[in-house]
């Protein structure tokens, strides 16, 4: 009996997208019995709700029909594909984590009856309501790695006349000739269309990640899998262009002080910082711009917000991670330096570079106990502790 | 397991090739290896001693023609199984007779070619009856074998098998004179080409007897083939071509005219049909019993005034999402087919209680009704209906979805209806449970398509059954 309802509320499903494919938003109502013999779902001003009773009986429907079509029983094998889909979005509406569905929507993708950019923006509506699903990011990485593919094989069918960077097989867009953020340059280059189409429109895609990963970051706190995701896409889609990078440390630097508690934030800064880093060479030519200096500017900024927000273990962890990578780098050989001008000269240079450590170590302790141990929130001075503490193991 | 047609099995065992004096040869043969005397030659037709010695009782009390009646009941796994029992089960087993009807509907993408080709020689002449659906890996090479190797083959299903082209159909076209039924529904390669193959009775060719064709979903056909399909198989009384598009008033009005027996039409999705298409099948086809013009948008009640007049015998219409049709094009229909059993006029929405009248007065065998989406229907058309002689016996669903006027009422009026098996009510929002609770009351084997959560039904009160206690036989 609950079948028939099953098949009838998917039926209104879909109706409601036919009628309104922009839809970006959507919600489970607290009407828990249908008072009235009306539709569940409720479209208006591209927002969809639907009563919470009908979402077990779509669910159940929607798994049953999925289960038979995957194991190919008699009479659900030879579902529509469309139908299919229709099937795997309602289940994954309300329940995002099940990956037999994203699975079954692979499928479709790799045989031609979903399109990538449909299930691009199918992923962002289920975003909207469920900003930490891990599987919807995973399926939009295959997706990206889809699209790419498909942008290299066009890329290099069209054999490129344009006098764009020919593409190398490691399937970047900056390879294509993109550089950082400026999508400007690559189209223009190329007469052939659709080649100029591609990469532009890889591009928008790519950007438009970025803004869906600060939405959903924004609507979870500590949202992993979303900051995950945006390091992904620095790695693959921006190829950890130097520029981007940059640019990126600069974005996050606000959204970062007003989610002090955020360590995934701060996880994500850790992790531009390490590569710039990592390629400071290239990092001083082409950007002009130093990469311990910047690893200095982060620590003021991180004792900035130490102190004036106090007991938020997540800044003293970042800024653990900012005085081993202080510890690490040409900090050392800077501030020998310093040394030597200030008149240290030939000692500096022979100096052990473990008495050198214990001793920016013991400035480092020193430091924190004049500002934060005499701090009057007791939480703070715990963390200041356990900080200390940690300092002496080094 | 399909429904086996016992009759055409026992009349092709009659006609068995393996005639009657060979029979009474092998039954003597048999007599004598009884009375001990040994085989004279390893010869498969006599039962080997060993068939009797095994401890299956099964072969000593049976005879090879009753076994063998029991074997043409199997389906394909089974039969294959019993291949394995034994060699003489082998023998019995693969023996053609068995093998004349096939349906690998559960193997779908595990068929090849090879074991159709493998099929096709065992089976032979035998093989009448075949269904390769959703065998996505066929190919037009291994159904040629076929075509080539059982030339007696009558009806053949081909759904969903994708990679069928043209030259399947020549194939049949050249071999398979006896065809009667051919399914190529979704078979996107089939083209206008295949229809002249298979109507081409040039040169002792073509399939001549052909009165069943499905070619639903097969976009590249054109008017040109159905023309062709017309001229050269005027036995066609059953062309389903859904979702074809492409296919017009040309190919459909030529049908009518060349094809004397149409009984069954399906031309959903045709969306430029136009009357004048169903004027022609109205003048020509008396004999029509089904028609499905469903999203045919361009009919109005011209279409349904023509069947009225020319095609008394029809059973089932099937006409939503043909918005332009009225009440007086209904009227007109209704006057005339009092056959009518099946009707589908979701999303016609100009029908009023007017329609719900004419039916009610005229269509005493109406069966199945859907009204969704009409939206000015009400309580009274729907109180026509349950007080007309049709609703007492016949009425056994009704679809009322999305009509808002209904109310309790509707409910009321449908207590009568002793064979009302499922009555769809979705958005009907001025319906309540107490309606609903109330019709089921009087109709407790209903069942009620609405948003509320549906009853369980009520246990039954008293015993109905005996119980057994464990010690005793019956307390």
């Amino acid at each position: 009996m609950a079948d028939a309802r099953g098949a009838r509320l998917l039926a209104d499903l879909d109706n409601a997208f036919k009628r309104d494919p922009d839809i970006d938003e959507y919600d489970m109502l607290p009407v828990l019995e249908p008072k009235h013999n009306k539709s569940p779902f409720i479209l208006q001003d591209h927002k969809l709700g639907v009563e919470a009773w009908a979402v077990k009986i779509l669910v159940k429907y929607a798994s049953q029909r999925l289960k038979g079509w995957r194991s190919r029983q008699a009479g659900e094998q030879f579902t529509d594909p469309l139908e299919v889909s229709h099937l795997s979005r309602a289940m994954l509406l309300f329940n995002p984590e099940v990956y037999t569905a994203w699975n079954i929507r692979k499928e479709l993708v790799e045989s031609g009856y979903l399109s990538v950019t449909e299930d691009l923006s199918f992923g962002a509506l289920i975003l909207s309501r469920h900003p930490n699903s891990s599987e919807t990011f995973v399926h939009r990485r295959w997706l990206f790695r889809q699209l790419l593919d498909t942008c290299l094989s066009s890329n290099s069918a069209n054999n490129s006349p344009c006098t764009a960077t020919p593409a190398v097989n490691n399937g970047h867009l900056v390879s294509m000739g993109i550089n950082g953020v400026h999508a400007s340059v690559a189209p223009s280059l190329c007469d052939n269309g659709t080649l100029a189409l591609e990469p532009s429109r890889l591009l928008s895609h790519a950007h438009r990640e970025l803004r869906l990963c600060s939405q959903t970051a924004e609507k979870y706190p500590c949202n992993y899998h979303s900051w995950s995701h945006r390091v992904w896409l620095m790695q693959q889609c921006f190829s950890s262009s130097l520029e981007v990078l940059v640019s990126e440390l600069k974005a996050t630097e606000s959204w970062v002080c007003q989610h002090i508690s955020d360590h995934s934030g701060f996880h994500y800064r850790q992790f531009l910082l390490t590569e710039l880093h990592q390629r400071r060479a290239k990092l001083a030519m082409t950007c002009l711009l130093n990469s311990t200096e910047l690893l200095m500017f982060e620590m003021s900024l991180v004792c900035d917000l130490l102190h004036s927000f106090p007991g938020h273990e997540t800044l003293w962890y970042h800024r653990r991670f900012l005085f081993q990578a202080l510890l690490k780098s040409d900090w050392l050989g800077s501030k020998l330096q310093k040394h030597s001008s200030n008149g240290h000269v030939e000692h500096a240079q022979t100096k052990d570079p473990d008495a050198l450590k214990s001793f920016y170590v013991s400035q480092e302790i020193e430091n924190v106990t004049k500002k934060e141990l005499c701090n009057s929130d007791g939480y703070q001075q715990v963390l200041a502790q356990k900080y200390v503490h940690w300092l002496q193991t080094l | 397991m399909n429904n086996h047609n016992h009759n055409n099995h026992f009349n092709h065992y009659s006609n068995h090739s393996k005639s009657k004096p060979e029979e009474k040869a092998r039954r003597k043969r048999r007599n004598n290896s009884r009375n001990g005397a040994p085989p004279s030659s390893f010869d498969w037709t006599i039962i080997p001693q060993a068939a009797y010695d095994d401890d299956a009782l099964i072969n000593k009390k049976l005879p090879k023609e009753l076994l063998l009646r029991i074997f043409s009941f199997l389906d394909v796994v089974s039969l294959c199984r019993c291949a394995q029992v034994s060699k003489y089960w082998n023998m019995l087993a693969l023996d053609g007779s068995n093998w004349q009807r096939i349906d690998l509907f559960d193997f779908q993408t595990d068929v090849e070619g090879p074991v159709v080709e493998y099929m096709s020689q065992r089976c032979g002449g035998f093989l009448k009856d075949l269904s390769l659906r959703g065998c996505q890996s066929i190919t037009d090479a291994a159904l040629q074998t076929f075509a080539q190797q059982c030339r007696n083959i009558e009806c053949l299903i081909l759904n969903k098998c994708m990679d069928v082209t043209d030259l399947t159909c020549d194939s049949l076209s050249k071999y398979s004179s006896k065809l009667r039924k051919l399914d190529l529904a979704s078979c996107p390669k089939i083209t206008d080409l295949s229809l002249k193959y298979l109507s081409n009775t040039s040169q002792g060719r073509g399939c001549q007897q052909l009165s069943y064709l499905d070619i639903s979903w097969c976009r590249n056909v054109t008017n040109e083939g159905v023309i062709a399909l017309a001229e050269g198989c005027p036995q066609i009384n059953t062309f389903f071509c859904r979702g074809c598009t492409q296919i017009g008033n040309e190919g459909i009005e030529k049908l009518a005219l060349c094809a004397e027996n149409l009984m069954k039409l399906n031309i959903q999705h045709c969306s430029s049909i136009t009357d004048e298409a169903i004027a022609t099948i109205g003048l020509k086809c008396p004999g029509l019993t089904l028609l499905c013009a469903s999203m045919c948008v361009h009919l109005t009640d011209a279409s349904l005034v023509a069947l009225g007049q020319g095609c008394p015998e029809l059973r089932t219409l099937e006409v939503s999402g043909c918005n332009l049709l009225t009440d007086s094009g209904f009227q007109a229909l209704t006057r005339s087919c009092h056959n009518l059993e099946k009707m589908d006029l979701e999303d016609c929405i100009q029908i009023t209680d007017a329609t719900l009248g004419h039916i009610a007065m005229y269509c005493h065998e109406m069966s199945a009704l859907s009204l969704s989406h009409c939206e000015l229907i009400t309580d009274e058309g729907i109180r026509q209906i349950g007080s007309s002689p049709c609703a007492m016996e016949h009425l056994q669903i009704l679809e009322l979805d999305n009509c808002p006027l209904i109310t309790d009422a509707a409910l009321e009026h449908l207590m009568g209806c002793q064979s009302l098996q499922r009555i769809e009510i979705y958005d009907c929002q001025l319906i309540t449970r107490a309606g609903i609770r109330r019709l089921r009351c009087r109709l407790p084997d209903i069942l009620v398509h609405a948003y509320f959560a549906p009853v369980s039904p009520p246990t039954s009160v008293g015993g109905g059954r005996q119980r057994y206690c464990k010690c005793c036989v019956i307390l």
